[in-house]
């Protein structure tokens, strides 16, 4: 080897490559026990440990079988429970359990119609429409049942003002209520051209088509007592065995047709006893307060015609009411106002 | 009985020794035999050992110059780092476990000259008596041979002078003759890694062994 600064790499080439001298027998052999021994210890520790995890996973991974089998039966379980329930979005709470009997069910959720069979569950807004052979029957939360008869349609949700008045809006068809005590709630069934409201009862109300646009509510009480109201007044109380039949007249005509001159017929439904056919306002306060208030607010905001018609309603429906002769007065007053009010247009024109 | 021959470069007499394990595990492979290792075959501890003592006592020899009184602790040290890279599945079997345990023992061998080194300036080790014996050399090489050796005791203070990656980079690639992929592969780096280190690592011993030598600087004492 030459210059060997001036060549690093042939020094380096033979550096890796120059003869080793083998090491004396005796140290070998030491040396050779000595090494395995070491070796022979971290093999079997590297096993060992190996081992372990090996076991530790296999202990994961039978305790989380272990846990999930009791997870995957209760799965099946409620998977194999007849026909799964048609479930709406969970965006709102459940309003109402349905069972149905016959085919042809189905509830309408925001616009699209889901067919049912069996068991299902109603949101708030949800419309059931039940088939034309079977009844449904429903289950609120506050504990009211509703049967409704076949080819009915009704809408469950709630009032917007407080949670646990319940309503349920039927379009068409009959609904059997049974409603329980309800305490401070309320439990309201509206018609096209009546409300029903109740706390407590057993009723009846069915709905039915007359002509276009004009609707018949036949409410019948078998339990406790309800309200009728009927063109936004409250129109009758009926206890046990008292009904209530809405006019065959749309409420819009009844509302309109008052006038001072001649004063409209009551726009009430017609209240009868079940067993005797029997007028039976058996408590007629509330009708009265409400079409009194009813009257002064339509003065004060200035419809004095409807005012007049309100008014000409309470003394025609009730002339022996302790409101009648303020009434009178308030009636005059309006009238009054109503007809200077018609000169004063006269002589402008 | 062991067989015995005389090198023909040295004449010094060669020995070869029967090593224990099994002889079937001898003649595995090098993937059959990590694979039998890592199941716990005893007998490929043996084989493994027998399969690798000359690859790691000759790098150490090769790098320190000498067998002083911690070369059995070098080895031993050397076979753990083996035994751990295999246990810990870190031998990647992309090159040879040969070249593999060079690597490893390289740079043991680099640590252990540093700190050598650097306990020298301090502390005045005694010797043992078989490194000091002299080489045997023929009478009319005698000049060649001193040269050879003073050149080689300079390459190993560079070596562990320089930064480790790139003395070893340069031991594996320009002395035990691997090529960049294997190189990168051993020092587990990217090809163009090992490169980097390699074109680095030649130009700082290049620059180092072209300055001229300097004078020892020792504090001498005794232990």
């Amino acid at each position: 080897m030459s210059a060997p600064d001036s060549r690093p790499i042939e020094i380096v080439r033979a550096l890796a490559v120059s003869v080793v001298p083998v090491p004396p027998a005796e140290q070998a052999n030491a040396q050779r026990d000595a090494v395995l021994a070491r070796m022979r210890e971290l093999q079997a520790h590297a096993v060992r440990t190996r081992t372990n995890r090996a076991g530790l996973w296999r202990r994961v991974v039978l305790w989380s079988v272990a846990a999930a089998i009791p997870l995957v039966v209760a799965g099946a379980w409620y998977g194999s429970r007849g026909t799964a329930p048609a479930r709406a979005p969970a965006e709102t709470p459940i309003a109402a359990r349905v069972d149905t009997t016959g085919a042809g069910a189905q509830i309408v959720h925001a616009a699209a119609p889901v067919a049912i069979d069996g068991h299902a569950e109603v949101r708030s807004g949800d419309t059931l429409v039940t088939g034309p052979n079977g009844p449904a029957s429903i289950a609120l939360p506050s504990g009211a049942r509703i049967v409704a008869a076949p080819s009915s349609t009704l809408t469950v949700h709630w009032s917007d003002e407080d949670r646990h008045h319940e309503v349920v809006s039927l379009s068409i068809g009959t609904v059997d209520v049974d409603v329980p005590k309800l305490g401070a709630a309320a439990f309201t069934v509206v018609t096209p051209d009546a409300q029903v409201v109740v706390h407590g009862t057993r009723f009846t109300v069915r709905v039915a088509r007359q002509d276009p646009g004009t609707w018949k509510t036949d409410v019948s009480v078998t339990e406790g007592r309800v309200l009728v109201s009927h063109a936004g007044l409250d129109d009758a109380v009926l206890d046990p065995g008292g009904t209530w039949t809405s006019r065959p007249e749309s409420p819009a005509v009844a509302q309109t047709s008052g006038s001072p001159a001649a004063p409209a017929p009551p726009a009430s439904g017609v209240v009868a006893s079940g067993a005797d056919k029997r007028r039976v306002p058996v408590d007629t306060l509330a009708v009265e307060n409400s079409l009194y208030e009813a009257a002064i607010a339509a003065s004060r905001a200035g419809d004095d015609a409807r005012a007049v018609a309100l008014f000409d309603r309470l003394l025609a429906g009730y002339p022996d009411s302790p409101l009648a002769n303020v009434a009178r007065r308030e009636r005059d007053k309006a009238a009054r106002r109503l007809a200077q009010r018609k000169n004063d247009s006269g002589a402008g024109e | 009985m062991p067989a015995s021959a005389r090198s023909p470069r040295t004449g010094r007499v060669l020995r070869l020794e029967r090593g224990g394990g099994d002889a079937a595990a001898r003649s595995l492979s090098d993937e059959e035999l990590v694979d039998r290792f890592e199941q716990g075959d005893a007998c490929a501890v043996d084989a493994l050992y027998d399969r690798l003592i000359g690859v790691v006592d000759g790098t150490l020899y090769r790098i320190l110059g000498r067998r002083e009184q911690d070369h059995a602790d070098l080895v031993q040290s050397s076979f753990e780092q083996i035994v751990l890279t295999l246990t810990h599945r870190r031998y990647a079997r992309a090159c040879g476990l040969a070249a593999w345990a060079a690597a490893i023992t390289s740079h043991v061998a680099l640590k252990a000259l540093r700190s050598r080194i650097n306990e020298r300036r301090v502390v005045e080790r005694p010797q043992r008596r078989d490194s000091l014996l002299p080489e045997p050399v023929a009478a009319d090489d005698v000049e060649r041979e001193v040269s050879t050796r003073r050149a080689f005791e300079q390459l190993r203070a560079h070596l562990a002078d320089m930064d480790p990656a790139k003395a070893v980079t340069v031991f594996l690639h320009d002395g035990l003759g691997h090529d960049l992929a294997e190189v990168a592969a051993l020092t587990d780096v990217s090809v163009a890694a090992a490169q980097s280190r390699l074109v680095r690592g030649r130009q700082e011993l290049r620059l180092r062994m072209s300055r001229p030598p300097q004078p020892p600087t020792r504090e001498r004492r005794n232990p």
